[in-house]
């Protein structure tokens, strides 16, 4: 670099910044205006900077928050390894086809742990305590239909562990559930509950004597969360008493499809509303 | 407040600091990525990543008094070239982001798509290091201080190395 290049190049810096009519440097400035108007990028919009800012705050709660206190230690293990099981598959470029394939994986099955990672994520997710509950139960429901499955396979030591991760499930939504009290239908809940004892106590019938404990702890678990939302006080209904709610006219078994119907708000959560096919991310 | 504070809170784990640090930098590190060739999926992708890659090396990070952008500019860098995308001087024409929409007639806007690609195909042939100084300094609009913290350089050796990419860049167009 010699001196004269170096004045050169101070003077085109100021130039840069404001016009200094230097005839010798207005055909460089003008190309560097002239790069900026045609290829400068435009800034992030609102809505792009919110999103990642979501997905980076999001990960990170996720990975150095402290659990919400009512969850209990072992779910709570449970749920920051399937949250970091979920990070790992997102980096290794987990496609739409492999998380299908895991919502319908079973306790054993290589892609469970995805399946529990989802479910954990859609937790974290939620961005209510009605939402938590309806989560809650529904992972209940996925828990009873798993162990129903793995009973009729006789893997009954997997079963039993099942319906323990059921009844740590149920637990958590009982914590949930004198909140709801006021801020909710719930209706659906204590449908969703009915069926499920109904289907313990099926179980209980036939099971080995292995799993009995198990499932009486289940269907005691069942049996008091229902207990607990009939003694509720209902929040006002939606529609005359006698009709049925749109969508509930053929309710799934285990209860899985349940809907808190409120009287205001947002609508409970069910995952990210911009889901895209997952990208590559740590 | 500085980046410093910032730092030293999101290192104990205040999420709200990063956040902090996040809205001063993001617009910044998403439009860089942009003018990498990124397309705007990618470079959303790839903005959420460099920001928690960020937060995962901030213990290893070390209080220069630099802004906290020169880091994220770092780690922005090695994950594109970690990504093993397109070599550094090919840069997609598509994908370049070129401003806000044009309401000019039919002709006049295939005059300026033709001097876009013009421009971006020259910008393309140049060195590495001038292609970045120009994108750093005329098409992010950086302060020539920024861009010597983030090169790494002194910022007479910027205002030199730009005077040198742009007389680059007019031969290469003239050619």
């Amino acid at each position: 670099m010699n001196r004269h290049e170096a004045a050169q190049a101070d003077a085109l810096d100021r130039a840069l910044n404001e016009p200094t009519g230097r005839e010798d440097l207005h055909d460089l400035a003008a190309l560097a205006s002239e790069l900026h108007r045609q290829l400068g990028p435009a800034p992030a919009s609102m809505a792009v900077q919110a999103r990642v800012e979501r997905r980076v705050r999001n990960q990170l709660r996720a990975a150095h928050a402290p659990l919400r206190p009512r969850l209990s230690p072992a779910l709570g293990l449970l749920r920051r390894a399937a949250i970091a099981l979920l990070v790992v598959g997102l980096i290794a470029g987990a496609t739409g086809g492999t998380a299908l394939a895991a919502s319908n994986a079973y306790p054993g099955d290589a892609l469970y742990p995805i399946k529990l990672a989802e479910e954990s994520l859609r937790l974290v997710l939620s961005p209510s305590e009605e939402g938590d509950a309806e989560l809650l139960l529904s992972f209940a429901g996925a828990r009873l239909q798993e162990a129903t499955h793995l009973l009729t396979l006789g893997r009954d030591s997997l079963a039993v562990q099942t319906l323990g991760h059921y009844d740590e499930s149920m637990a958590q939504f009982e914590t949930l559930a004198p909140g709801l009290k006021d801020r909710t239908d719930l209706e659906p809940a204590r449908h969703a509950l009915g069926l499920q004892r109904k289907e313990l106590q099926a179980l209980m019938a036939g099971a080995p004597l292995s799993v009995m404990p198990a499932l009486k702890q289940a269907e005691h678990r069942a049996g008091h969360a229902e207990e607990s939302l009939l003694a509720a006080t209902p929040a006002p209904p939606t529609e005359p008493p006698g009709q049925i709610e749109p969508g509930r006219e053929n309710p799934t078994p285990h209860g899985q499809e349940v809907k808190a119907t409120k009287q205001s708000g947002p609508d409970p959560g069910h995952g990210p509303k911009d889901k895209k096919t997952p990208t590559p991310s740590p | 407040m500085q980046d410093a504070e910032w730092v030293k809170r999101a290192r104990a784990g205040d999420v709200e600091a990063y956040g902090a640090l996040y809205r001063r930098y993001s617009d910044r590190i998403y439009r860089y990525l942009r003018s990498r060739g990124e397309s705007e999926q990618d470079a959303e992708d790839l903005a959420a990543t460099v920001f928690l890659r960020a937060f995962q090396a901030l213990p290893r990070y070390r209080e220069r008094g630099w802004p906290f952008s020169a880091f994220l500019y770092r780690v922005a860098r090695n994950l594109l070239a970690d990504s093993h995308r397109r070599p550094a001087r090919e840069v997609p024409l598509e994908d370049l982001d070129i401003g806000p929409p044009s309401h000019r007639p039919v002709e006049q806007a295939d005059e300026g798509r033709e001097q876009r690609e013009h421009l971006a195909r020259g910008l393309a042939q140049l060195a590495p290091h001038h292609q970045e100084v120009i994108r750093l300094r005329v098409l992010l609009g950086l302060s020539t201080s920024e861009v010597a913290v983030w090169m790494e350089r002194s910022e007479g050796a910027v205002r030199v190395l730009l005077y040198r990419a742009l007389r680059e860049m007019r031969e290469t167009l003239e050619r």
